[in-house]
């Protein structure tokens, strides 16, 4: 079933005259993981982040089980934002610096739910299992742990409010070779285990081969190729994915 | 020999403490040859990489043993002038990030002119060398600023400033790592190329398996300051000799081999302030013994000379299977 | 740490401590009025010596402390509540919002700020009260460009984004997130602030449009004790020497903490 679907989106940065997403159209069904490879500056984070109005977008539509997204009250798109999370590059940019790793969890539960105070202690221990990590990281602040676990973190916030569909803007690409495979491998473990969708930007189609149904590739602001994972890497039809492919082999 | 590296050791002060983070590394590269060092970040093989030129700043950490052989001289041993003649016309580095290398105020062709040892010729020698870095497009351009270059264009600018000296080293410290990948690929082609037409020695440093497998000719790959495998790429590649080397390559996402899960290695590298005894990877070794813990193995032949790893087992396991299965 | 910070810090911990504790430590009643002992000379009795009505000086300075101090932290205390909400409003809603407040702060810029206070306080009348809101009232657009700054780049931060992602409102964005983290440089503009509004209060007050007699502020003690300059050397000497002192340590302190924050 269709659980989200872009239609026609655009996005232009009026100062610098760029349009950075150029009328793009897709969808993404429930379980399914879509991937979104693109070099560096095609637009691909503008289009994560302009799909659940992190960034405003000045055409199109996002429908979400057939509500626009981009034409709900700000009041109601708060509340909604349950529903649709996203999960950060720079596990070092997307952690406040100042907050305990208990305290950035617990506050998803502030926001969403009228929980007690020990219920949402325990909800944030149950976010930190889900991810791996134990209770002790509650008090921790996040200079005191590593890239990866920081990373750890960040996916424990978006899955806590149990969204059905994330968006993975280059979760590993800031990490090592084998941290990123831990967290590859607990990003798919927890999107089989919940039925969640994903779009998983990337810029490296080694990632984006390993672990999506479907790719979409984008260059300029527009989608020149979309298609099967199967598809795309054995039988690529546009030039630039031809491009894109053969940097990884 | 170009480059011969023998029981360096190099400590940092961290906390008032001297922390060691290069233990006793040995490295060689042979006149015209790359040299991959690969490893993941805080291992210390960027530490290696500044070391060759004494480049550690002296308030951060210092080398406490081995010796840097470059041709025939100690590095470790030179005064301030052998120093300043070793960096300014032997050894040449490109890092990571090529915009914080250069300086936004002064344009291009200055910065290039400014590395010239030498001045005469000057117009010269940079049309020529941009012209072999594939930047000839910009040479009529003398009023170019950093900028108003690509990431790609600036580590090119990068590379041209590094071997216009002419050195017998060039060093790479990660000089991908901020490119896209079709970008990556075009530079790796273009060390490669001025590699075989300068007959330079190339010490590549990366945390990234493929860029490090597409140029090298022999490969060290580093663990917890030491060289725990080193043998000729395709050697590596095919057969991997340490269980640390297999888990970065089964680590490797492909679509090759897609919807699988990865073999990941567990856990985390160790600090430097708390190392295990015995070997320094037997904590998050999937074939770990009891023995392995007891004292830090040596390096073991794994096929032929050239090919040797520091793990106990190799002998035991046939680790090219594992990767497979 | 820094040497001159630890001695800054120790300075106004000292005055801080010796304005707290004045009702224990002071001898003698500082308002208790001695026609036998003007103007006398320091001595085991009187430490500092006696004023003109031979009130003990020791005592009225620690008193002062307490009204000279109290002016400068809750005058700051104004000037940063104002100067961080309409910074961090500007920096965070942009547009309009900013364009107005920004414009607001560079008018109360163009005001030569000591002689408004002056304009100002003829109007009103010179309480200890209304000499507190009137310093912080003219002093906090540092504060909100400082923290403006700071905003418009954090806001562009990832974990900014992130707790927009997951439903956070303006309010607890701006409070939780955003001012705790653009505190920093704040922290430096405040406390080098102190020092600002204290030198202010103690002028006004030697110009007998600040605090008012019988209470005591280092001000008006100075200013009694310039008219009996030739007389008694001691009543100009240490209250001119406390005010020189806790500016210097207020400023070292906070010289010292923008050095620290540079650093790290």
């Amino acid at each position: 079933m269709e659980l989200v679907k872009v239609n026609n989106l655009r996005k232009v940065f009026p100062k610098h005259k760029v349009t950075a997403v150029d009328g793009v159209s897709f969808s993404v069904n429930e379980g399914e993981v879509v991937g979104l490879v693109g070099e560096s500056g095609c637009g691909k984070s503008t289009l994560g982040r302009s799909i659940i109005r992190l960034i405003h977008a000045e055409e199109g539509n996002v429908f979400y089980k057939g509500e626009d997204l981009l034409k709900l009250p700000r009041r109601k798109m708060r509340s909604m934002r349950r529903h649709l999370q996203m999960i950060f590059q720079d596990p070092y940019t997307s952690l406040d610096p100042r907050v305990r790793i208990g305290d950035i969890l617990e506050e998803v539960f502030i926001i969403h739910e009228n929980f007690s105070r020990g219920e949402r202690r325990r909800k944030a221990e149950e976010a930190l299992e889900t991810v791996g990590l134990g209770a002790s990281y509650l008090n921790r602040l996040p200079s005191d742990i590593s890239g990866g676990e920081r990373q750890r973190i960040g996916i424990a916030r978006a899955l806590a409010t149990d969204p059905e569909f994330i968006i993975c803007d280059e979760p590993v690409s800031s990490l090592d070779l084998s941290v990123q495979a831990q967290i590859l491998n607990l990003l798919t473990d927890i999107q089989k285990r919940k039925n969640l969708a994903y779009l998983f930007i990337s810029h490296d189609l080694g990632v984006i081969g390993a672990i999506c149904d479907r790719v979409m590739v984008m260059n300029a602001g527009r989608l020149v190729e979309t298609g099967t994972c199967e598809n795309i890497f054995k039988d690529p039809k546009h030039e630039y994915t031809k491009r894109l492919l053969d940097a990884v082999r | 020999m170009a480059l011969e590296i023998r029981g360096l050791r190099v400590s940092y002060n961290i906390e008032g403490r001297g922390i060691e983070v290069v233990r006793g590394l040995d490295l060689d590269i042979n006149k015209g040859e790359c040299v991959g060092l690969v490893g993941e970040s805080g291992c210390g093989k960027s530490t290696v990489g500044l070391a060759i030129t004494r480049l550690i700043p002296e308030r951060k950490g210092s080398i406490t043993a081995g010796n840097i052989l470059l041709g025939d001289k100690d590095v470790l041993t030179l005064g301030p002038d052998g120093l300043r003649d070793v960096r300014r016309s032997k050894v040449s580095y490109v890092f990571q990030d090529p915009f914080s290398s250069l300086n936004p105020v002064f344009t291009v062709y200055d910065q290039l002119k400014e590395a010239l040892p030498d001045k005469r010729n000057a117009d010269e020698i940079i049309s020529g060398t941009l012209e072999s870095v594939g930047l000839s497009g910009i040479i009529g351009n003398k009023k170019i600023y950093p900028h108003e270059l690509s990431g790609g264009m600036q580590q090119r600018v990068m590379i041209a400033m590094a071997i216009m000296p002419n050195p017998g080293l060039l060093i790479l410290d990660e000089p991908t790592t901020a490119l896209d990948v079709t970008v990556q690929n075009q530079i790796l082609d273009l060390v490669a190329r001025l590699k075989d037409e300068m007959k330079l020695s190339v010490l590549f440093i990366s945390h990234d398996l493929r860029t490090v497998f597409r140029i090298s000719d022999r490969v060290f790959v580093m663990y917890a300051g030491k060289i725990v495998e080193k043998g000729l790429k395709q050697n590596i590649s095919l057969k991997p000799g340490h269980p640390y080397t297999v888990g970065l390559m089964d680590s490797m996402p492909s679509f090759e081999r897609r919807k699988q899960k990865f073999n990941a290695i567990e856990g985390r590298a160790p600090l430097f302030s708390e190392l295990p005894k015995g070997c320094k990877f037997y904590p998050r070794c999937k074939f770990r013994v009891d023995d392995c813990a007891l004292r830090e193995p040596g390096m073991e032949i794994v096929s032929g000379e050239d090919h040797v790893s520091r793990c106990i087992r190799i002998k035991e396991i046939a680790l090219d299977g594992i990767s497979k299965s | 740490m820094n040497k001159l910070m630890v001695f800054g810090a120790g300075i106004v911990i000292f005055f801080a401590i010796a304005a707290i504790l004045a009702p224990v430590v002071t001898p003698y009643d500082p308002g208790k009025i001695d026609i036998d002992n003007i103007l006398t000379a320091p001595s085991r009795e009187h430490i500092l010596g006696t004023d003109s009505l031979g009130r003990d000086l020791f005592s009225r300075m620690l008193y002062g402390a307490r009204v000279s101090l109290l002016v400068g932290l809750i005058a700051v205390g104004i000037s940063a509540i104002i100067g961080v909400s309409l910074g961090a409003i500007a920096g965070y809603y942009g547009g309009f919002a900013d364009v107005l407040i920004m414009r607001f702060v560079d008018i109360m810029l163009c005001f030569p700020t000591f002689f408004l206070i002056l304009a100002v306080i003829a109007l009103l009348e010179p309480s200890i009260v209304n000499i507190m809101i009137i310093i912080g009232a003219t002093s906090w657009m540092g504060v909100a460009r400082l923290i403006r700054a700071e905003i418009l780049s954090l806001k562009e931060r990832d974990f900014i984004y992130a707790e927009h992602a997951i439903g956070a409102g303006d309010f607890r964005i701006i409070t939780r997130h955003l001012i705790p983290n653009a505190m920093a440089p704040v922290l430096v503009s405040i406390t080098l602030g102190v020092a600002a509004a204290i030198l202010v209060e103690s002028s006004l007050s030697f110009l007998g449009i600040g605090v008012q007699p019988p209470m005591p502020s280092w001000g008006n003690i100075l200013s009694e004790g310039k008219s009996v300059m030739g007389a008694a050397w001691w009543m100009m000497l240490f209250p001119g020497t406390a005010i020189f002192i806790t500016v210097l340590g207020y400023n070292l302190l906070g010289e010292g903490i923008r050095e620290k924050l540079l650093k790290s």
